[in-house]
Parts: C-alpha cells; structure tokens; sequence
C-alpha cells in the first residue's frame, strides 16, 4: 500500500513561508492499497488537492469510489470536505466513516456543515452519492480487501484511531490523542487543566484500559502516525485540550513494536525550523533508549511505500 | 556543511580548558574553536551587520563559505522560494569583497532536477581537491554531489546520490581523506569517511549527540547542521574541526529554536571531543554553520532570523 500525506497540520490551516516545507494544510491522509480505491483518513484542507488529484482519475468521470474514515468531527478534521471535487460529480461513491455520537446522526453533523449561512451548496444537493456508516469502538470491518479496525482516543468528544491492514502490511492512525495519564477527557467542555491530584480509581483505570486497546491496536504496525502536537512544556499548560507529546507517541511506538513512528497533526504555530528540532530531539530520544523504530514526521507530498506494494501498483482501481 | 578547504596553515594550536562535568575534553585541539563573535553593526558601512545576506522575500540558510580570488570569501546559500509548488529549494552564490563590503548581487547555481532531489537542493558543503570544487548538497533524503571547474559559477551533477538516508553534509578533505558528516535518524550527528569522494563508509555509532543529561547544556534537546573542516597547522600536523548547532531547548507556541554554534574537534577523524566547558563557540541565536579560516583569522557564517525571514549573518574570531 502506498501512504501518501495531503495535510498534517492541527486546529487550523497555516499557510505561509515559515510551513512551507511541512506544509499548512490540516488533518489528511491518502491509503492506497494496491489496486484498489483510496481509502482517505480524515478531510480536513488536505482533501482538497486530494479531491483534484483524483479528478484525474476515474472520479473525473463520475466513476469512482473512495471511502473516508473520520476520527472525529472537530473542524481541522472534516473543514475540506465541501470542497472535495468527487463529490461535485454524478456517479462518484463515497462513503463515510465515522464514530456514533449519542445526539445526533453522523449524516446530520456533515448535513449541518453545509448550512446556510455557512456554505451555499446543502449536503443534499452534492451530485456523488454518499453513504454514511457509524461505527463503535472496537468494531473491525473490510473496505475491499482491506481490513479496518478502530478504538477510541483520549480526546474532547472522543476521536478514534484507524488500523489498517492490507497488501501485508499495517498503518495505524492516532489523531487526536491526550495521553492516559492525567486527565480523561469524554463529553464535556474542560475549560482548565486539571489540580495534579491524584485521578480517581475509576478513572485511572480506563484511560489504562484505553491506552492497552491502542497499544493492541498498534501492535507490530509498519506505520503509526500520531497526533504530536504538543512539546513537553506545551503539554504542561493545555492538558486539556487533548494532544500528545512526541515522547508519548515514541512510547507507545515502543510498547507496540512499530517499524516507523510518524509525527504528525504538527501545532499551527510551529515553523519548519522548529519542526525539524522537534524532529531531531524525538529521534535521538528513541535512538538513546535503544529503540530500534524510525522516526519521521509528516510534510505534505510526503509518499511511503508500505507491504509488498512495488511501489509501481496502478493508482487507478479496477 | 558548510566548511570551506582548509589547507590553510595556522600557527597555533591550543589546547581547551579543563573539562567539567558535562563531557567535553582537555585534550582538544582548538584551532577553528573560536569565538567568533557576531560582527557588530556600523553605520559607517554598507554592510548591514551582522547580516551578510538578508532578503524580505526568501528564506535563507544553510551557507557555504570559500575564499574568493583576489581576497574576501565566496558564500553559497539555500534560498527557500516563496511560490508554488512550496518549499522548493535551491543554491545560491554571492561574493564579498571584504568583510565591511555588501555582497555582489546573489546568482543562482544548483536547482533541484532529479527526481531523487525531490524539488529541494541545498545544504551546499564544498572542498577544492586540485583545481575542482567539490560540493555536496541535500537533496529529497540524500546527499548529492557536484563538481566545478570554473571556480563555482557553474556545475555538474553527479547521477546518482552519494549518500541515502542522510541529509545535512558536512565536508571536509585533507588531500587523502574525505569525512562527510550529516544529520540521519538517529538524531545525532553521523560520520562518513571515504578515500575517493564517491564511496563513503558510514561509521557505525553518531559521533555529536544531544546531551541529554544536562539540562543546561546548550545542546540538551538537540543537535544538527554539522559543518567540517581539515584544519593544517604550522607544526605539520592537522586536526577535523566540527562545527554543529546546539539546541539547549524544545520551542515553545511561536518561539523559534534558539539553536548556538559548537565545536568539537578529532585528531584522527575518528575519534571526537567536545569542546571543554559546555560552551558554544558562537552564541544564540546561530544555526547553520559554515567557517572559512585563513591565517590566523576566522570567519563564520551562519543563519539567524533577522526581522521575520532567515538570514545569514557573519561572525569572526578576535
């Protein structure tokens, strides 16, 4: 399968000279199995360029498929999805993937989205059909020949990590993510970080069990993309608000036996010059504790190959 | 790198300071270790000080020095364009005449053409062996190379990278001996040694890492931008010089890394100190080093944000 990465930033598009190089666009990644039709985790900006790319594809005659898997409906995660080409043309398929919430259908929060005053074309009126599938934590089902399984983040409102297996080999996606530790973060707005008491029994012992179901979920991953937005000293200030540092991604990178680590969902205000010593320190932190992964971090453009995919596999599925 | 030919021949050789607690040796040959200190601004020159190159528009980094004809040094740049596609990179020249001397105005000399460049170039490190320069450059993940008969105005590509999975070089050549160093995913700096410029054996451990266990050491969280040189000295004997940035501390929201400048030094090309005293030999904020030693004076240049774009600066030894 081949990875190819169209926007890796959080919260906020940032365009501009100091994002060049990793780029500004928010939350997307393209999976392409072999052979098959992409599989697109998460639309934010990214989806954009994507939607274009695809147009040169079958979906620019109406005759393409393309499933999108949504961690969570946070705006830097869904925010280009109206202005995603497919959906513009007749005949096209999609099918959206995303966690169950309590109130409201999955359709009625993309359908809401689209509202006047907020975008002039409504949900209703896209020419590609469009089918939307919710999912619960620990639900595993197959897109083609793909096999997709899922469990829940510790994030406001709940986001949910993708692991996918196809081609031999597996990528997992983790964004957006606090970590296990200090605080749990469900339904409700938290407005401060919290005391630095001691958490609850209860508590301590699901976000344990949280973190044991992605770590499983991880286990011996070619690839594990992972929310990294904080730095320690960021992290310190905004527990709250549900990131990780790369020290937490390298640790559950470790636990799980991953093959490459990748940082991703990078902060909007951090430059590439700070990227790269962000880069360098988490990779000498691994390094010093003798892990034996690689570490990368995701820029837009950036393209792996993964399993037994040539990497010469046809684009454009059958 | 960044580090110009050397054989220079410099009188002294000393020795650095006692070593303390936070590594580094007594032993250290310390020719090329500095200080150099930022040129102050005078209004009585056209030189905008401490900037040699400084441009509203592009970004630049990442220099090479050499010694001009006539006296004065030739510096070699990355310029990051502003346009799309974003982030492309490429190298260029500009002379100075003296010190005190605006530069003539910059020329463009490597643009990325290779698939495997990946649209960026840069990182320019360069030798003279005879009468060819030698550059090495960043290009995508590797290291390339290039030769010049015409004094740098023009240059050719080798076909292939002379180095996978590294990036950053820096150069330096005795007459026998080739040692390209460079960043990888280690996270530290590495080493490669080779006896023709083209086939390089890559040393097995890095050899300048984050000291991770001082706090207060200026390269605590991070290291990068190593710059060599082969220092000749009045003796007969020579030493490798190792130029490198130093991050004491991960950025934090919209800081940019405040990386200084150090040294370390190896008799034998193999074996590497660190400067005594936990000290950098060019203070913050300084990254990118590049050292041009002639007589018993050096200069350095190097990359600083200088109003909201990077530019290079020059600093030089008393």
């Amino acid at each position: 399968m081949k990875v190819r990465f169209w926007g890796v930033r959080g919260s906020i598009p940032v365009p501009g000279p100091s994002t060049n190089r990793y780029g500004g666009n928010t939350s997307c990644v393209e999976v392409r199995p072999r052979g098959a039709w992409p599989i697109i985790i998460d639309a934010g900006t990214g989806i954009r360029r994507l939607g274009k790319a695809l147009m040169d594809e079958r979906f620019g005659d109406g005759s393409g498929t393309a499933h999108i898997l949504i961690s969570h409906t946070h705006w830097d995660h869904i925010q280009g999805m109206p202005f995603f080409s497919p959906l513009y043309r007749a005949g096209n398929k999609l099918h959206v993937f995303a966690r169950q919430r309590g109130d409201t259908h999955l359709q009625a929060v993309f359908a809401s989205q689209t509202e006047d005053p907020y975008f002039p074309v409504p949900l209703s009126a896209l020419e590609a059909s469009i089918e939307f599938h919710e999912l619960v934590e620990g639900n595993r089902f197959a897109i083609d020949k793909t096999l997709v399984t899922c469990t829940r983040l510790n994030h406001p409102w709940i986001a949910m990590a993708y692991r996918l297996d196809c081609d031999g080999a597996a990528v997992v996606y983790c964004s957006d993510t606090a970590p296990f530790s200090d605080i749990l973060l469900e339904h409700e707005f938290i407005s401060k970080p919290p005391t630095g008491e001691p958490l609850p029994k209860a508590i301590a012992d699901k976000l344990a069990a949280m973190r044991a179901s992605l770590v499983a979920l991880c286990k011996g991953a070619d690839l594990l993309i992972y929310d990294t937005q904080f730095t320690i000293d960021e992290y310190k200030l905004r527990p709250h608000w549900g990131h990780s540092t790369p020290e937490d991604a390298i640790a559950i990178a470790r636990e799980a036996g991953v093959k490459t680590l990748c940082l991703y969902h990078h902060a909007p205000m951090r430059s590439d010059e700070a990227q790269d010593a962000i880069l360098m320190a988490a990779r000498w932190s691994a390094k010093s504790h003798g892990d034996g992964f690689n570490v990368i971090a995701a820029h837009e453009g950036l393209e792996l190959v993964l399993g037994d995919d040539d990497g010469l596999a046809p684009v454009v599925a059958p | 790198m960044r580090l110009a030919p050397l054989a220079l021949a410099l009188s002294a050789c000393g020795f650095g300071l006692a070593d303390d607690s936070s590594g580094g040796r007594d032993d250290l040959p310390l020719s090329g270790a500095g200080p150099f200190k930022k040129l102050a601004f005078d209004g009585d020159t056209p030189l905008e000080e401490p900037w040699l190159s400084t441009d509203p528009v592009f970004e630049l980094s990442e220099p090479a020095l050499m010694p001009r004809a006539g006296g004065g040094l030739t510096a070699y740049v990355t310029r990051e364009g502003a346009a799309e596609p974003a982030g492309d990179t490429t190298i260029w020249r500009l002379e100075q005449a003296a010190l005190d001397q605006l530069p003539d105005a910059a020329v463009e000399v490597l643009v990325a053409d290779r698939p495997w460049e990946e649209g960026h170039v840069g990182a320019p490190a360069i030798v003279a062996e005879g009468d060819t320069l030698v550059m090495f450059y960043a290009g995508g993940t590797g290291i390339g190379r290039a030769d010049s008969t015409d004094g740098g105005r023009t240059w050719t590509k080798w076909p292939a990278p002379i180095l996978t999975d590294a990036t950053s070089p820096g150069l330096a050549y005795d007459g026998a001996t080739w040692l390209l160093a460079f960043v990888d995913g280690s996270g530290g700096i590495g080493l490669a040694r080779s006896t023709d410029g083209h086939a390089f054996e890559r040393a097995a451990a890095p050899i300048v890492v984050p000291r991770a266990d001082d706090p207060k050491a200026f390269d605590h969280a991070a290291v990068a931008a190593p710059a060599l040189g082969w220092i000749e000295e009045g003796t007969g004997r020579g030493h490798w010089a190792l130029w490198y940035a130093g991050l004491k501390k991960l950025p934090v929201g919209t800081d940019a890394p405040l990386y200084a400048i150090g040294y370390a030094a190896s008799w034998d090309g193999a074996s590497w100190s660190l400067l005594a005293g936990n000290r950098p030999v060019t203070a913050a904020p300084a990254s990118d080093p590049a050292v041009l030693l002639q007589g018993n004076h050096g200069v350095m240049a190097f990359a600083a944000v200088n109003g909201r774009r990077r530019a290079i600066g020059l600093a030089v030894t008393p």
